[in-house]
């Protein structure tokens, strides 16, 4: 008897031998292939990294070159530091006028598109009305639709601006004026309004039903309620749509082209003017300036505001990531 | 009088539909005077002969001539055509995936995440025509006259050795223009990212620690949870890709359609934009109808 036990306990003990090292080589295993995996990632991260400074780094380069001639030797510390691109760019984008132009432009329209779409995303969100779901099948299909296909028509719309004959039989110029994009944000159909209104909506949808309850409750009428209980419930929504708007404003360049000829053009219109002159100056071989140097001053000068904007709110823009809920 | 205000008097649910008429309202006007009527307008045009005059605009009636000019008359736009969906159909599957993959890495966690995650948002703040055209210009090679430097960088080493290895030249070009292409996809798709990002926010934890109970590895969690639950955002994500791809500035047919713009041939322009939008149009509904079929929706 005594023996069998012996027997017993011995193969007990060899089998949880074998298991604890298994358990150690699995945990070992695990470990090791969590370490390459961080590695890899990690590696991997900043090869992309290098992708993506590696443009900006050599346009800040570039920008405060004092050469002429684009030399072989150089690759990131230019021979001689200066301004004079700088401060040729800045001339030629009229520096100060034009930040204040682009910058109204760019927050005033964010401003207006995120009460329009707000208001719309919550109309179909939270209300049911005949045709809502035809409604927002066009909201979307207005997504889909590139803007080039209605472009001209619009640019004529502004041009001979009469509101659905509201003027009478006169109409008014709005041509480069901020109007031609003020107008479309404050009525829901700005640049990539659909879009908004599809996040606000999908925002909406999500928040309980019970706080429109509790504040009917309470006497608020449906206007109220959305002012004083859901907007500010929404605020990262509003926060991040106001900030992709605001961007997307401020890069826009083909309805910008189209609506702005003469005055108040945005940076965007201007970078692409300055581009066509000086590759049309260097047909005449001008020795004393480089159009890569000159250009990536403007692109310095006209990102500025925007780099500066995005690193004080690069919180919001990835916080809303987490909180936003974008569902399919 | 009972009766008539019995008529008008609105039950609890018409009211309701009523205030949602009123949120909407605002949209809705903006929504007819700013897209569907330039719309309908610009549909009128591409079937007319127009004239800017002084005092507005003038139209006659040419039928499909327009049409007719676009895709058998004139020797480029067809060209562009297909240029466009071609390039398309190489940038949607190779942004999707690779966002698709990157946002899975910037999703865990890991230390310096949120530098990581600024650094791959960038492109969404910066990534302009214009100004990106310019800086390519720029980071792409030293050569003065700018010639032979479309990519930023070139795999030419990367060429030779798969040519002398003996695999076929096709390939070779593909895998090579990929490569070259990193630049323009890790530029491209930082929207992308974003999206796939809110979609992994949305998939509850607990799928994740019941598998890793089961045993299964995080390959097959990525393939049995993560890949079927964005299956939505996928689509979203596809979706919006072949749009950008389309109305991208640089897009040669909207290179065409500026060109044409320029030229004052407003009923040709308007001719060729329908029939670009009539193509996208369809390339949607066959990815929404045939790719996408199999979307798994969770909610709702």
């Amino acid at each position: 008897m005594n023996q069998i036990r012996a027997i017993q306990q011995k193969s007990m003990m060899v089998v949880s031998k074998i298991s604890l090292s298994q358990h150690t080589r699995k945990k070992l295993v695990h470990k090791a292939s969590n370490a390459s995996w961080a590695l890899f990632r990690t590696l991997l991260i900043i090869g992309m990294g290098y992708v993506i400074l590696y443009p900006i780094l050599s346009m800040l380069s570039k920008a405060f070159s004092g050469d002429y001639i684009q030399s072989e030797l150089v690759v990131w510390i230019p021979r001689k530091f200066s301004l004079q691109n700088i401060y040729a760019a800045s001339k030629f984008l009229k520096y100060p006028t034009t930040v204040v132009n682009t910058f109204l432009l760019s927050s005033v329209s964010a401003l207006l598109q995120v009460i329009s779409c707000s208001l719309a995303g919550y109309g179909f969100a939270r209300f049911k009305f005949k045709g809502r779901e035809l409604l927002f099948g066009m909201v979307l299909f207005s997504i889909i639709v590139p803007p080039q296909t209605y472009i001209i028509s619009t640019y004529l719309k502004f041009r001979f601006f009469n509101f659905f004959g509201l003027t009478g039989k006169s109409s008014i110029n709005l041509i480069n004026t901020f109007w031609t994009f003020w107008i479309p944000s404050l009525m829901g159909n700005g640049l990539r309004s659909g879009l908004f209104i599809y996040i606000f909506r999908q925002f909406f949808r999500g928040m309980p039903k019970d706080l429109e309850d509790a504040a009917k409750i309470d006497g608020c009428g449906a206007f109220q309620t959305y002012l004083r209980i859901m907007l500010p419930n929404a605020l990262t929504s509003c926060l991040t749509v106001f900030l992709f708007s605001f961007v997307w404003h401020w890069n826009d360049y083909y309805t910008s082209n189209m609506m702005f000829q003469i005055k108040n053009e945005p940076f965007s219109v201007l970078i692409f003017r300055q581009q066509d002159f000086l590759r049309n100056l260097s047909a005449y071989n001008f020795e004393n300036f480089n159009i890569q140097y000159m250009l990536n001053a403007s692109v310095l000068i006209s990102l500025l505001p925007l780099i500066i904007i995005y690193i004080i709110a690069q919180r919001y823009f990835i916080e809303s990531v987490d909180k936003i809920g974008i569902k399919g | 009088m009972k009766r008539l205000k019995g008529k008008f008097h609105l039950s609890l649910e018409e009211r309701n539909g009523m205030k949602g008429y009123a949120f909407i309202m605002l949209w809705l006007i903006g929504f007819i005077f700013f897209f569907i009527m330039p719309i309908i307008e610009s549909f009128i045009y591409s079937l007319s002969d127009v004239k800017v005059t002084t005092s507005g605009m003038k139209t006659a009636f040419v039928g499909l001539k327009n049409y007719h000019e676009a895709l058998l008359v004139d020797p480029n736009y067809f060209r562009q055509l297909v240029n466009s969906l071609v390039n398309m159909l190489y940038e949607v599957p190779i942004i999707a995936m690779f966002s698709m993959f990157i946002a899975c890495i910037l999703n865990q966690k890991f230390k310096g995440r949120t530098f990581a995650r600024v650094l791959f948002f960038l492109p969404v703040i910066i990534a302009s025509g214009v100004s990106i055209e310019i800086l390519k210009q720029g980071g792409m090679s030293t050569d003065i006259n700018g010639m032979d430097s479309i990519y930023m960088f070139k795999a030419t080493a990367l060429e030779q050795i798969l040519t002398e290895a003996g695999i076929s030249q096709k390939v070779v070009m593909y895998l090579t223009n990929l490569v070259n292409r990193i630049f323009d996809i890790s530029w491209k798709s930082g929207i992308q990212i974003l999206l796939f990002l809110a979609g992994l926010q949305t998939i509850p934890s607990s799928y994740y620690e019941v598998s890793s109970m089961e045993g299964a590895t995080r390959w097959e969690e990525f393939w049995k949870i993560t890949f079927p639950l964005l299956s939505p955002i996928t689509l979203v994500c596809v979706v919006y890709t072949i749009i950008d791809s389309f109305t991208y500035y640089q897009n040669p047919v909207m290179q065409a359609i500026k060109g044409s713009t320029d030229g004052l041939k407003y009923g040709y322009a308007a001719a060729q934009s329908w029939i670009f939008f009539i193509l996208i149009f369809f390339i949607i509904i066959f990815v929404l109808r045939v790719v996408f079929r199999n979307t798994v929706y969770t909610e709702e």
